[in-house]
């Protein structure tokens, strides 16, 4: 009885896995449990000599491991990376169903491997990951408690409009000391330069305020520099933080992706047959070498003897 | 009959099959002593001289090998590769060699009736097979304490190994005996021949280095490389993959002895007495 | 009755392609006791003979009955190792045959008398001091028949007169096979002859027709 199996990819030493695991003493625990093996090989046609335990064996777990050897044999052929197992009892159906059982146990072990394998690729990204993900969101709460304690969003945008009303200002300041020099050169004694002097001090006083808002140094004066301080660093955490994310999850993907390419996995080439005569034992190839042998001993022997004889004087 | 204070030729008559084989081995141990002495003589260190021979080549050659070349191969001890390999080939080579006209340079041997052709060649080899033990045993203890190499891992795999590689070392020296006894052309060969087998012999390398292609020649053809292989396998235990059958070798040595025996049977006539 | 049967004995060698018979299909009863000269001229195949009848070499076809147990052949080469001692040659043969290492070695030395070049490669010998050694060496072993090919001549006069007594009157009821050119000492030694000549073996009622017959070739 065949039964033919391949493990695949992952390299040549997984391969051997489940041929060692089928020629283990835990397989045979396995098979003494599921399929009952002591029962198979001391089955009542069985010659008194071939079963288990017989008068030549002791019947201990040892022995039925060295006997259980000589009847199970899973071997891989090198070129194909084909498994071979061969199942010997003294039935076909026991044969068949000890095969089956081993082929199951097979890719059950082939499956834990997989799964091993993936929990231990997978583990680690996923748990960086997870880190990462925590970063972030204390990131992001630490920004939404610093926009409530300074009243403020966004200090850069913020900062924006205000400087655009400084401009304005600015520029309405130059335009009126403009036309206050002007004034000076063609009307010196007007009522109005005095209304200009006003106005350019009025605007000036207003630049100075929004400046100080904007740029001022004192806590106190509301200016936008120091909140801008410790938003910007929270902004470029967070900025990091999201690309590391970004890398994590690519990683995680690729390690998913190669978790898939790497599993093991048996294929059954072909199911374990159930062969219509005996294979073993092979009467005529017994019959035939036992013969041949008998004679070359034979014909040695005689030989030798008299090649013995030879030694006489007479 | 056996008395050794009976000087009356009638006890060598009408012997039992024990007492046959017992006059065959002492004749054997009578010719092997003989050998000693006339191939190494009396003086210098003499029969030492069994070990020497060998133990000069094997020696020699491990030691040169595991000068130049990398100290491992194929993530074997260079060392252990070299004396696996050369001890085999040494003893294949020198008892084929020595098999070459054993008679007719023997043939004063052949004027005792007790002495017989199979004897002489039996106890040449033996006496080969001897010196190339202890040069090995010589070799192992030299490399193994200068820590070139490690004792083998499986005593029992690698002796029998070499034991069938003896066993077929004598068939096929009893074959060659007969042989060039027979063909002057063969005679001259016999050392050119030696040299082109050393290939087949499977010394240099391990079966499973060379490409499945072409590893039938050693595995299915060449006991000796079998043989060689199952030392291997127990020098270097699971760090080989060894190709070797103990079917085939047996049935391969069993045959070739059973032809050389009975070449040698009759190889008298053929002998040239000088 | 324990005899030596060789029956329809042929050898041939390869020279090259050639195929050169020596010796065609040859009939030779030996029995226990007897002492053959064996008679021929060179390369009629006498060594060949002793060889195939001491086991060296094969013959093509043919059989050889042992009815006794038969030495290897003393000769000039063969047995021994040049490069060895005669000690270590000596030794060897102890093991082979198992002879107790001692005893083999008094009778040696007592025998031989090669003293202290007993210890010297056996290459280095002279013709009579290997004779000896042979001699010596194959008589601590009590065969039933000796194949002697043509050594027993080389010795001094001392030495064959050891000879004289060991092998001819304490072992004179072995068997003795011996190839020699020197008719005399066939007269006196042998009781039978045989004439080896044209790859056959011919037997002669007596050792004086024998040598006879060997002049007349």
């Amino acid at each position: 009885m065949v039964g033919l199996l391949e493990a695949n990819h992952g390299g040549t030493q997984d391969t051997y896995a489940v041929q060692d695991y089928m020629m283990s003493r835990d397989a045979l625990r396995m098979l003494i449990q599921k399929v009952d093996l002591r029962a198979v090989f001391s089955r009542s046609y069985a010659d008194f000599l071939a079963k288990f335990p017989s008068i030549v064996t002791r019947n201990d777990f040892e022995s039925f491991y060295s006997f259980y050897l000589t009847h199970v044999k899973a071997q891989i052929d090198e070129e194909t990376g084909i498994s071979h197992l061969k199942v010997r009892t003294f039935s076909a159906e026991d044969s068949q169903k000890v095969a089956q059982a081993l082929l199951d146990a097979g890719e059950k072990l082939v499956n834990e491997m997989n799964d091993r394998q993936r929990y231990n690729t997978l583990h680690a990204v996923q748990s960086e990951l997870d880190v990462t993900l925590k970063e972030l969101h204390e990131t992001e709460m630490q920004l939404a408690a610093y926009r409530y304690s300074n009243e403020t969003i966004d200090p850069m945008k913020q900062a924006v409009p205000m400087m655009g009303t400084a401009l304005s200002l600015e520029a309405t300041l130059s335009m009126m000391e403009a036309e206050k020099k002007q004034l000076d050169l063609t009307a010196p004694h007007s009522p109005l330069r005095k209304v200009y002097a006003q106005r350019i001090a009025s605007i000036q006083t207003q630049m100075k305020n929004a400046q100080a808002h904007i740029t001022g140094h004192e806590m106190n004066s509301g200016s936008l520099v120091p909140k801008l301080l410790g938003y910007d660093e929270l902004a470029v955490k967070k900025t990091i933080i999201e690309k590391k994310l970004a890398a994590e999850t690519t990683a995680l993907e690729m390690a998913k992706a190669q978790a898939d390419r790497q599993m093991l996995y048996v294929t059954v080439v072909a199911q374990p047959s159930l062969p219509d005569y005996a294979a073993y034992p092979r009467t005529a190839v017994f019959i035939v070498l036992t013969f041949i042998t008998m004679l070359i001993f034979y014909v040695i022997g005689s030989l030798l003897v008299s090649g013995a004889k030879e030694h006489t004087l007479q | 009959m056996v008395n050794k204070k009976v000087r009356s030729a009638k006890k060598h008559v009408n012997l039992t099959l024990s007492q046959s084989i017992l006059t065959q081995l002492r004749v054997i141990y009578a010719l092997i002593m003989r050998e000693t002495l006339t191939r190494y003589g009396r003086e210098n260190i003499g029969f030492l001289w069994v070990v020497g021979e060998p133990i000069l080549f094997c020696g020699g050659v491990t030691i040169m090998w595991t000068l130049v070349r990398p100290s491992h191969e194929h993530g074997l001890r260079m060392t252990a590769m070299v004396v696996t390999g050369y001890v085999p080939l040494v003893l294949f080579r020198h008892a084929v060699v020595r098999s070459t006209k054993a008679y007719a340079v023997n043939s004063s041997l052949l004027y005792h009736r007790l002495v017989t052709p199979l004897d002489i060649i039996t106890a040449r080899i033996t006496l080969e097979v001897i010196g190339v033990m202890m040069a090995a045993i010589l070799v192992l203890c030299g490399a193994v304490s200068l820590g070139y190499m490690e004792l083998p891992e499986d005593w029992a795999l690698t002796l029998s190994g070499f034991g069938f590689v003896v066993f077929f070392t004598y068939g096929i020296s009893f074959i060659f005996s007969y042989l060039t006894e027979r063909s002057d052309l063969l005679e001259k060969t016999v050392s050119v021949l030696t040299y082109l087998a050393l290939p087949w012999t499977g010394a240099f390398v391990m079966i499973d280095w060379i490409p499945p292609k072409y590893r039938w020649v050693l595995e299915y053809t060449s006991p000796i490389a079998n043989g060689i292989e199952m030392m291997r396998s127990g020098f270097f235990g699971s760090k080989v993959v060894p190709h070797y059958s103990i079917c085939f070798m047996t049935y391969t040595s069993l045959l070739t002895f059973m032809v050389g025996v009975y070449l040698c049977l009759r190889v008298r006539p053929h002998i040239e007495l000088s | 009755m324990s005899r030596l049967i060789c029956q329809d004995l042929s050898k041939a060698y390869h020279v090259g392609k050639k195929r050169r018979l020596i010796l065609d299909r040859v009939n030779l009863e030996v029995n226990y006791g007897d002492r053959l000269g064996i008679l021929g001229r060179n390369g009629a195949g006498k060594s060949t003979l002793i060889k195939m009848i001491g086991g060296i070499e094969k013959p093509t076809s043919g059989t050889i009955h042992y009815g006794m147990t038969v030495s290897w052949p003393l000769a000039f080469g063969g047995a021994f190792q040049g490069s060895l001692s005669g000690h270590d040659n000596l030794r060897f043969i102890c093991r082979v045959y198992h002879l107790d290492y001692e005893e083999t070695l008094d009778y040696v030395q007592g025998f031989a008398q090669l003293g202290r070049q007993f210890y010297d490669p056996v290459k280095t010998y002279s013709s009579g001091m290997h004779a000896r050694l042979a001699f010596s060496l194959s008589l601590a072993i009590e065969f039933d028949c000796y194949l002697i090919d043509e050594v027993i001549m080389v010795g001094d006069a001392r030495f064959a007169q050891r000879c004289e007594d060991e092998l001819f009157a304490k072992r004179a009821d072995r068997t003795l096979l011996i190839v020699s050119h020197n008719t005399d000492f066939i007269k006196h030694t042998c009781n039978r002859a045989a004439l080896i000549h044209d790859k056959k073996v011919f037997l002669s009622s007596s050792v004086d027709e024998g040598i006879e017959k060997y002049y007349s070739l």
